[in-house]
């Protein structure tokens, strides 16, 4: 087991800038999960860690080993692919136990080795069968066998769900969750699937545009963003974030917008103040009300569109120019019919506020909102 | 009863269409096989008929002979064809074994790794390939004359291995194109060097690509006849099409000796083709990578 610590790494290619000065250190035995969307540099990322490209600037520590110029076989670390990478050419045995005959290991000791994998993964019936001969969730156990066979300092996982079906997905996901516990090595995981992220991480990066938007544990993630596209991206449905303004004078501020008129508490007027024309204002889906009347403090719109889910229902409302999302129990949801004028409260607490130039969270004071992590301080 | 009879019509005509495309099909392939192995038994039969036989009208499909072997034995006794085989087979196995490996290496190069001119080594591969041989022969001609290489057996794998590595290479970057990268970055990641990657990973997967081209450049090795004719004066260095091509006289051309000597001539061609037959079969990288 190891730290790995990246310093203000970037990678450039002739045509584009993939990872723009990114650092974070991961803990010994943790599970640290890289999220973004297609793009975002989260797999050139793990590449460089694995030394399968070179970092352009910055530093790469594995453990208190600066790694930039140790080439992949020297930096003990394990990769599964998205791809998988099975040699098609050897059977489970041989793939299993590629890297221990690298090593030149007694054979008896490889046997063993590979048996215990084995067990552990349920492919004793299938080491003799080729890659070609096995099903996506088989290949996938067999990619993990590869990576945790070699007990490596540092596993590193590049999407290695996204070929199987949803149903695979979900009991793999806590396969390889129980595995990281069992095994407790410190394991860099890449997804784009903010489900996989939330449920396996306990840090997560979220990256967009080569840059880290945000490092934080899930639940702070989701609770205090640390800009727009961070409560955009995390969450399904995801953060609501309407346009909106500070009305009124003294101490009787309110926010409006279209169809909003909220009362504003004295300290987050005063933080928000300095944004001047105008600012965005979130909230998650769940942190609504159903009003009775359709005047008065909330928000306010007409149902667009309602989608059953079965445990709960999604209805989209419409507010002049804006949208938003709110998540009702089916039977709140059942009695709503398009078209139908509706007013909603909001938990003044969970209320979230963002510059609407920088998209950056606005820090109120009183903790209604709060500024995340954005990029760990290089040390 | 009506509506039986009918069900039975529906059921049968699909049958009856199915059977007649099998029929069509096999009849199809029946007479592809006989197109390709007529010129075969052609060759055969007309070096094992008795001379006069050979120009008959309407020809004998079935050659009336006393030995099958005699023809063959004759050809061995009074010829040299045995050494133009041996010198035959230095020469391919040498040209094609050479353009095999040195052909991967630049394959594997090209295919794998980005660098200045990358780009332009591609077209200069393709470009040799533009240029008529008989355009280049004379200049060759000269410059051989001028490191002593001709009437050698090793100039003219020399010459050959000119215009085969080009065509080596760009197959067998093909083929490594079709290996996908992962795998030997895996391979790297699981403490294998580039070398040992190559060995253990990419060469086993690439083995049908590696069979072809040894195959293909084996034979235009073997049947090459221009630069031979040019580079090799000496008779004992004589290869095989130079040797069957010494059968033409002036005035009379010893047809059941010259077709006795292609039948030999594409015998080692066709060995080496069944050895490696099994390597051919393409679909060996099948399973390791989703998709």
């Amino acid at each position: 087991m190891a730290t790995a610590r990246l310093v203000n790494v970037s990678k450039r290619y002739p045509d584009h800038l993939a990872v723009d000065g990114i650092s974070l250190s991961v803990e010994e035995g943790e599970f640290m999960v890289l999220v973004g969307p297609s793009g975002c540099g989260k797999s050139t990322t793990l590449r460089m860690i694995a030394g399968l490209e070179h970092a352009t600037a910055g530093d790469i520590w594995i453990g208190d080993r600066l790694v930039n110029r140790v080439s992949p076989r020297d930096r003990d670390v394990a990769m599964v692919f998205q791809s998988y990478a099975l040699y098609p050419n050897m059977n489970v045995h041989r793939n299993l136990s590629y890297t221990l005959r690298l090593r030149r290991l007694p054979k008896a000791d490889i046997d063993l080795k590979v048996r215990g994998v084995a067990e552990s993964l349920d492919l004793t019936r299938l080491l003799d069968r080729k890659p070609g001969q096995l099903s996506g969730g088989q290949r996938q156990r067999v990619a993990l066998g590869r990576a945790i066979i070699r007990e490596p300092e540092l596993f590193l996982m590049d999407e290695p769900l996204s070929n199987l079906d949803a149903k695979l997905r979900v009991q793999t996901r806590s396969e390889i969750t129980r595995l990281q516990r069992k095994f407790g090595v410190t394991t860099i995981y890449v997804t784009h699937d903010q489900t996989e992220a939330m449920t396996m991480g306990k840090r997560i990066v979220v990256m967009n545009d080569g840059r880290i938007q945000q490092i934080d544990s899930p639940r702070e993630l989701y609770r205090h963003p640390a800009n727009a596209f961070v409560a955009q991206f995390i969450g399904t449905p995801p953060m609501n974030l309407l346009e909106c303004r500070l009305d009124g004078a003294g101490s009787a501020k309110t926010l409006k917008g279209e169809g909003m008129n909220i009362a504003c508490a004295d300290a987050e007027a005063d933080a928000l103040a300095s944004e001047g024309g105008g600012f965005l204002v979130g909230f998650r889906p769940e942190d609504t009300e159903i009003l009775g009347g359709d005047r008065g403090e909330g928000i306010y719109g007409t149902a667009a569109a309602v989608e059953e889910l079965g445990h709960e229902s999604l209805v989209t409302v419409s507010s002049g120019s804006s949208q938003f999302i709110v998540r009702l129990a089916p039977a709140e949801a059942e009695r709503i019919r398009p078209g139908e004028r509706m007013g909603f409260s909001v938990d003044p607490a969970k209320l979230r506020f963002f510059s609407r130039r920088t998209g950056e969270a606005i820090s109120v004071l009183g903790g209604a909102a709060h500024r995340g992590i954005q990029q760990e301080q290089p040390t | 009863m009506s509506e039986a009879a009918s069900a039975d019509m529906s059921d049968l005509v699909p049958r009856i269409s199915a059977a007649a495309w099998r029929v069509a099909a096999g009849a199809t392939i029946v007479l592809l096989c006989f197109l390709g192995v007529f010129p075969f038994y052609w060759m055969f039969v007309t070096s094992i008929r008795p001379g006069p036989e050979i120009f008959e009208f309407p020809p004998k499909l079935l050659p009336s002979v006393d030995s099958v072997f005699a023809p063959y034995l004759t050809l061995f006794q009074d010829t040299d064809l045995a050494l133009w085989i041996w010198n035959s087979t230095i020469v391919s196995v040498m040209t094609a074994f050479f353009a095999s490996l040195v052909g991967a290496m630049t394959a594997y190069v090209l295919s794998r790794f980005r660098f200045p001119g990358r780009g332009s080594s591609m077209v200069a591969l393709l470009m040799t390939q533009m240029l008529p041989a008989i355009l280049l022969a004379l200049p060759m001609y000269v410059f051989f004359a001028r490191l002593g290489l001709l009437n050698s057996l090793f100039g003219l794998s020399i010459a050959y291995l000119a215009f085969l590595i080009p065509v080596a290479a760009a197959l067998l970057k093909a083929f490594f194109d079709a290996i996908p990268k992962e795998l030997e970055e895996a391979s790297l990641i699981d403490g294998a060097s580039r070398i040992q990657t190559i060995f253990r990973v990419t060469l086993p997967l690439s083995l049908p690509g590696v069979a072809s081209t040894f195959l293909f450049c084996f034979i235009i090795s073997w049947d090459e006849f221009l630069f031979a004719r040019m580079f090799i004066r000496q008779p004992e260095n004589w290869t095989v099409s130079l040797g069957l091509a010494s059968f033409s006289g002036e005035f009379v051309t010893p047809w059941d000796q010259v077709m006795a000597a292609a039948t030999i001539i594409t015998l080692p061609a066709a060995a080496i083709f069944l050895a490696l037959q099994r390597y051919l079969v393409r679909g060996l990288t099948a399973g390791g990578i989703k998709g």
